[in-house]
């Protein structure tokens, strides 16, 4: 027998799937009378054709973790827990201190270890809140550095139990700082950061991850780190077992002219194997308000299995 | 084939605060034209040409209806089919449907340069006349264009609401009025029924020109009959529809019932690359704290050949919540759209006030509505506005009225005041 969500195997008297945690249950027992009106004429989404109340739906998890931000029509973003997971272990922020002055983070909880999605809730308030303390004029990468020790001292500080088989809560980060055409990225793990114009897009981030490593110390090329098992491993992150090896990565950056910034998890890039890629999709989906353009880029990782939590930033420059 | 895709997106505050029940939502569909081939091998295509010959058409204004006319024939397509109706208290067809071949062009205008301007004004008459000309060719994609320069008969005011009646659906129509004796609501009432569009050329010289826009617009329809589908929850009352963008046009009226909480309304034919918003306020039984609620379904459905089929769907949503961050909030392209429709109305009421010597009025009105265009950045209607009052400021909306308003100038503003902006793209 086989899991209707994930496919993963399971036994005939299984209440819960044991790979992805899928009531099993209520498979034989879809809503069959609206809760609202006792209409039996519901649709696939679980809303009542009478009376248009939304019944739970037996199966497709309720994006309730969801997160939808506009700042501002330039400024915004989505994090979306995807299809296959039932809880958003991403998290997100944005603020646009003035005209020329934006901050925005994104933190992807690692799934491994305990309470991820805290950990990336932490990770991103704490960053947050340090970068809005800069002045205009500040030195962005100190400022960087400070925002993120900050984030990994709010990592730690969330209570775990010592187990052997889970790790401390951890999360990814990628936070970026921009001061009118100068942009300060810091970030630990792979959740990247982007610059897309209209005819070049750059990766302004490097993973922290073991395909990374391999692929740089020349000892698999990296269509062979790719096939590995632990093409998707990062080995830096935030998390108190990592307080030795968390020194952010520090990038700066100089907006040349038009385009957009773009933080993701991986939820979205796993999705666009190559930049060039991406930057088909962010100029097919491009739209005046950058909220639009988030959920379309969210709503494409969905449409192409989203098997991940997927978190999408966007901070567009019309000079 | 010409395929054309559509796609709808809804822009909406779906939090609603306890016991709130009106849901507004913006629906913008966009028709994507791809793979397009030569439009000999998509779909038939008939332009009727409706031509006021009354006697208060004599002079000037005959000659360059003629003069048009001749050259609005000799741009259509050999491919395309065309008639053309002259009328004054009766109609005749002075060219019935034929394909548009250089002789049959050729004859049509040897036929127009008879054309003698005499009688009065009864358009039901013309439209009758058309009506049976378009029934000839029903799958074609079928567009009128209607020129008058005067009145319509007084009489005629119930045979013409009876004749738009049996027009709709069968064919579209625009309206031009030349010169300054006709009358805006007249032509706004045919061309709204028939989803066309009322303009004016005050100079006969401008004719030319705007047939071959209307011309041109009409022959790059590839897609007719679509209407736009509305599900409401049972017990559900949609306070209104309408469309928004390019133009204001109110649907309300027009929802034709199709079963028990689906409704339908016409939006006539597309072309490809033509982008469309749609207003919708929808009111329901509130729900509880936490419910959502599916507050309207709303989708685009085409008939080809007898066969109905859905092109494109969005979902209108209501959620209630007590985080009044979250419900206060107003969309802004709805707030956009809503500032818009202000401004029509500001502008005819106070066209209105005007006209009947109201100053006071008149003068608060279309202080408002310089503000609301200076607001929305709708550059265009501020300038029809600026003809017709002396702006002193137009951020607080203070105006003084012009003491001598060229007529044209303020028909021009009260047939172009529905034209709305999209949402500008700085706007925050």
């Amino acid at each position: 027998m086989q899991c209707p969500n994930c496919n993963g195997s399971i036994l005939p008297d299984d209440r819960f799937c044991e790979n992805c945690g899928v009531p099993l249950i209520a498979e034989s027992s879809p809503p069959t009378a609206c809760a609202k009106c006792g209409s039996s004429d519901i649709d696939a989404e679980g809303y009542c054709a009478q009376c248009g109340f939304r019944n739970a739906p037996a199966f497709s998890v309720i994006p309730s973790d969801r997160i939808e931000l506009a700042a501002s029509p330039r400024l915004a973003g989505v994090s979306d827990p995807g299809l296959k997971h039932d809880r958003n272990e991403d998290y997100i922020a944005l603020q646009t201190l003035n005209d020329d002055q934006h901050i925005l983070v994104v933190c992807d909880g690692v799934s491994s270890s305990q309470t991820p999605e805290l950990a990336a809730k932490a990770a991103v308030e704490a960053t947050c809140q340090h970068l809005v303390t800069v002045p205009t004029d500040g030195e962005s990468e100190l400022a960087m550095k400070g925002a993120i020790a900050a984030a990994l001292k709010a990592v730690c500080a969330i209570p775990y139990h010592q187990q052997d088989d889970a790790d401390p809560p951890s999360t990814t980060i990628v936070a970026a700082i921009v001061q009118t055409t100068k942009i300060t990225i810091g970030w630990l793990g792979d959740s990247r950061a982007y610059w897309v114009a209209a005819d070049t897009i750059q990766q302004l981030t490097q993973d922290d991850s073991w395909m990374n490593d391999m692929v740089a110390s020349g000892n698999l090329s990296e269509a062979e780190a790719r096939q590995s098992p632990h093409a998707h491993a990062i080995n830096r992150w935030l998390g108190a077992d990592a307080r030795e090896n968390a020194t952010p990565s520090i990038a700066t950056f100089t907006i040349p002219g038009s385009g957009y910034l773009l933080l993701c998890s991986d939820g979205l890039w796993n999705y666009t194997p190559t930049a060039n890629q991406l930057a088909e999709l962010v100029h097919r989906y491009v739209a005046p308000d950058a909220i639009v353009l988030s959920r379309r880029l969210v709503e494409y990782a969905r449409s192409q299995g989203g098997r991940d939590n997927i978190t999408v930033a966007v901070l567009s420059f019309l000079i | 084939m010409t395929t054309t895709q559509f796609k709808a997106e809804v822009f909406q505050n779906q939090f609603l605060p306890q016991g709130s029940r009106e849901v507004h939502a913006i629906m913008t569909i966009a028709a994507e034209g791809v793979a397009e081939v030569s439009a000999a091998s998509g779909r038939d295509r008939l332009f009727g040409i409706i031509c006021d010959i009354s006697g208060s058409m004599q002079g000037a204004k005959i000659g360059a209806a003629k003069q048009a006319m001749i050259k609005l024939i000799r741009l259509i397509p050999e491919d395309t089919h065309f008639f053309i109706v002259t009328g004054d208290d009766t109609a005749k067809v002075l060219v019935p449907v034929v394909l548009a071949t250089s002789q049959n062009k050729e004859r049509a205008i040897s036929f127009i340069r008879t054309i003698d301007a005499n009688g009065t004004t009864v358009i039901s008459n013309w439209l009758a006349q058309a009506l049976a000309q378009f029934k000839k060719m029903p799958d074609a994609i079928r567009q009128a264009l209607l020129l008058t320069d005067g009145q319509n008969d007084r009489n005629d005011d119930r045979a013409l609401l009876a004749a738009l009646e049996r027009c709709e659906g069968i064919f579209q129509c625009d309206c031009r009025g030349v010169g300054t004796d006709w009358k805006v609501g007249q032509l706004q009432q045919i061309s709204s029924k028939l989803l066309g569009t009322t303009d004016i050329i005050s100079d006969a010289t401008g004719i030319e020109a705007d047939f071959q826009e209307i011309l041109g617009k009409a022959l790059s329809k590839n897609i007719s009959d679509v209407n736009l589908r509305l599900w409401t929850p049972q017990g559900a009352r949609t306070l209104f529809c309408k469309q928004v963008s390019p133009d204001i046009v109110d649907l309300t009226a027009r929802a034709k019932p199709i079963k028990p909480q689906v409704v339908d309304y016409p939006t006539g034919s597309w072309s490809k690359d033509e982008s469309r918003d749609y207003h919708f306020c929808i009111e329901v039984q509130p729900g509880n704290m936490g419910d959502e609620m599916l507050a309207g379904r709303a989708s685009l459905m085409c008939t080809l050949d007898g066969v109905e089929t859905k092109i494109t769907e969005a979902k209108i949503l209501a959620v209630w919540t007590d985080d009044e961050a979250k419900s206060a909030k107003i969309d802004r392209r709805v707030a956009h759209y809503t500032g818009q429709a202000d401004l029509a109305q500001s502008i005819q009421e106070g066209l209105e006030a005007q006209a009947q010597g109201n100053l006071e009025v008149a003068t608060a009105k279309l202080g408002k509505a310089v503000q609301l265009a200076h607001q929305s950045g709708n550059e265009a209607t501020a300038k029809l506005l600026r003809k017709v009052v002396e702006v002193e400021d137009a951020v607080t909306g203070t105006v003084r009225l012009k003491r001598e308003v060229a007529k044209e100038d303020a028909m021009t503003l009260e047939t172009r005041s529905t034209k709305t902006t999209r949402i500008p793209k700085s706007a925050q």
